[in-house]
């Protein structure tokens, strides 16, 4: 994928761009709003955002795009956490909003579920050996056979298998699994026991144990 | 004691105490002056009986004796007398001068007599005069003087029931009334100067909070992504792992205090302002549905009462937090195989919960960075931003302890 990252601060930036290189993505980086606007043109399948950029506001960008109607999906990237900005930027047309800071496999998971959603409208499936995941039907199937999951679980498979071979921390999870509301203290207990549930199902359900506990600090969804 | 009583008791004890001693005073001074006429009168009559002219004497009684011994020095003296009355059993006072006076070789006693009896009437009456005369006369002056105290120490009553409300996150100004009471207009003045200052300091300390909070995202949104590269390296020992992954989780923990820190600087800010009917028992339901693993894990039981649905007037995601934070807290705090008991009633949400018998004192409880040593891991923050959430959304909360058992009452004044 031909991926733009839009970010001024340019540890970040690098770190974004190495991370997706080592994705198997392209990916170039551009730092005010001015050079975005430009940069936008060359039509990238995937524009990461930043709002606060020295020249101005990068909802800027997210207007051109919807203008010119390109076909680019657009993540914003931001600090600004206020629910009155989220739906500021979803309404122009972006297609995620990820509060700074985040996590890598975080931005990873919503990377992948746009590219899903813009490219292949959602109708995209997952495949892990013997796992199949239909996102748009929240389906899961272990060898052809459907598994019932709940919504948690669901997106916690998800969120491990767009990271897979990734060492996922229980911070970042925790992370994951409270972005959908407000939250303080997401406890390891509560992570521990979602994904206990979650490796209970698959191996019930004849799935390998892809799990891998990670010297107790983090998990690896990993066939290796 | 309100200061219009203690002016009030210090006025009437010194009336008091004055009062005595003036009409005490007053009765002395007239008797003495009395006294003094009779003198007067008594040695008129003394020289009426000296010329011989006793007929005359129409005001005394004269009583002369002649004295057998001899009297070395002349003495006059003024005295008062009673005599058996002739009329009835009772006494009649009178003044008496007695003097003795040669006479042929003998000494002969003069005593005259004047009845004081109507000029006793007269003292009486003067003294009454002198009582209660001034008694009234301060009396009406104690109630004048009262009512125009009250009068203007309303302004100051005002005052102090303004402040008592005052509430730094408000907008609206003290506004003081004004008043004609020198004391009081600068009282105000200082007040009025001192809620500027304190709310213009106050939105200084917010905007700083805030603004230091937003500055710290970046930075560590570059430690985060930094530290998961990092992680994600092949060649590292279990240990480093180790190392990384604990800093990964400081890092995170800093960032959540951040953002709770930017969260109640936003509840501060009075954001979340768009307001909605909200079923409280259905944002239950939906919570404890989220928060299902960790009950389990806990082996908690719950137990629920709906017995009145609540519909409240609130922002959503407010109500959503509040809710997850309260029963959050109540999972944590729990024992291995407690309860929790989850009571709804029209406008009173009450969850009560088994735990260990809390060192904190409840007043304290809702303060910030509040925290229980038996969970290093919590920010100690959650509870701070109920307490918000319930001020800026018209709802009370009360906190108890019943031996193990930890009640949370929350009673909602915003129901649809």
């Amino acid at each position: 994928m031909k991926i733009l990252v839009v970010e001024d601060e340019p540890q970040l930036a690098q770190s974004i761009q190495d991370f997706l290189q080592k994705e198997g993505h392209f990916c170039e980086i551009t730092d005010t709003v001015a050079q975005a606007l430009e940069a936008v043109e060359a039509s990238f399948d995937i524009i990461i955002l930043d709002l606060n950029l020295p020249d101005g506001n990068g909802l800027d960008v997210v207007r051109k795009v919807k203008r010119d109607n390109l076909q680019s999906g657009i993540i914003i990237v931001s600090a600004r956490d206020s629910i009155e900005n989220k739906v500021e930027g979803l309404e122009l047309g972006a297609d995620d909003y990820l509060t700074k800071p985040f996590q890598m496999p975080e931005l990873n998971a919503r990377l992948k579920s746009v590219i899903r959603r813009v490219h292949f409208k959602g109708e995209e499936k997952i495949e892990f050996n013997e796992l199949e995941i239909i996102p748009g039907e929240l389906l899961v199937k272990v060898s052809g056979n459907p598994l019932d999951l709940t919504k948690k679980e669901f997106d916690l498979l998800v969120y491990f298998i767009a990271n897979k071979n990734r060492v996922l921390t229980k911070t970042g999870i925790g992370e994951h699994m409270s972005k959908d509301f407000m939250d303080y203290g997401f406890t390891d207990d509560l992570i521990y026991s979602h994904i206990k549930n979650l490796r209970k199902k698959l191996i019930k359900s004849g799935c390998n144990d892809y799990i891998k506990n990670v010297y107790g600090v983090g998990y690896k969804f990993t066939d290796a | 004691m309100k200061l219009l009583k203690k002016t009030g008791l210090n006025f009437i004890s010194a009336s008091i105490f004055f009062f005595l001693f003036g009409s005490l005073g007053g009765y002395y001074f007239i008797r003495y002056a009395v006294n003094k006429m009779f003198d007067n009168e008594l040695l008129e009559a003394q020289r009426v009986v000296e010329n011989s002219r006793i007929s005359d004497l129409s005001f005394a009684d004269v009583k002369i004796d002649t004295l057998q011994s001899k009297v070395e020095t002349i003495t006059y003296s003024f005295r008062d007398t009673v005599i058996k009355s002739q009329i009835n059993e009772g006494f009649d006072f009178y003044r008496k001068l007695e003097y003795f006076k040669p006479h042929n070789d003998q000494i002969i006693r003069y005593e005259v007599l004047r009845s004081t009896a109507p000029a006793d009437l007269m003292v009486m009456k003067f003294t009454l005069m002198l009582t209660v005369f001034p008694v009234l006369f301060f009396l009406i002056l104690y109630l004048v003087n009262r009512a125009s105290i009250k009068y203007s120490l309303s302004v100051f009553y005002d005052t102090i029931a303004k402040l008592r409300t005052f509430d730094v996150n408000k907008d609206n100004r003290l506004d003081l009334m004004p008043s004609d009471v020198d004391e009081f207009e600068q009282l105000n003045d200082v007040f009025n100067a001192m809620d500027r200052k304190i709310k213009e300091d106050y939105v200084r300390l917010k905007e700083y909070t805030e603004n230091t909070s937003h500055e710290l995202q970046t930075p560590l949104a570059i430690i985060t992504t930094k530290l998961d590269e990092l992680i994600q390296a092949d060649n590292l020992t279990e240990d480093q792992i180790k190392l990384v992954a604990g800093l990964i989780e400081t890092t995170n923990r800093l960032s959540k205090i951040n953002q709770a820190l930017i969260f109640l600087a936003k509840l501060d800010n009075r954001i979340f302002a768009n307001n909605e009917h909200v079923s409280i028992n259905q944002i239950i339901s939906v919570e404890l549905e989220n928060l299902q693993p960790m009950i389990e894990e806990s082996e908690l039981n719950i137990e629920r009462k709906d017995n009145e649905p609540i519909k409240v007037i609130m922002n959503r995601s407010l109500a959503h937090t509040l809710v997850q934070n309260i029963l959050k807290n109540a999972i944590r705090h729990n024992t291995e195989g407690g309860y929790i008991n989850i009571s709804i009633h029209a406008n009173r949400l009450i969850i009560a919960n088994s735990g260990l018998a809390s060192e904190f004192e409840p007043e304290k409880l809702f303060g910030r960075f509040k925290k229980n040593s038996q969970h290093p891991h919590s920010l100690g923050i959650g509870l701070s931003i109920v307490k918000r959430i319930c001020d800026i959304s018209g709802i009370s909360i009360s906190y108890q302890q019943k031996g193990s058992e930890h009640i949370f009452e929350l009673t909602f004044h915003q129901t649809s």
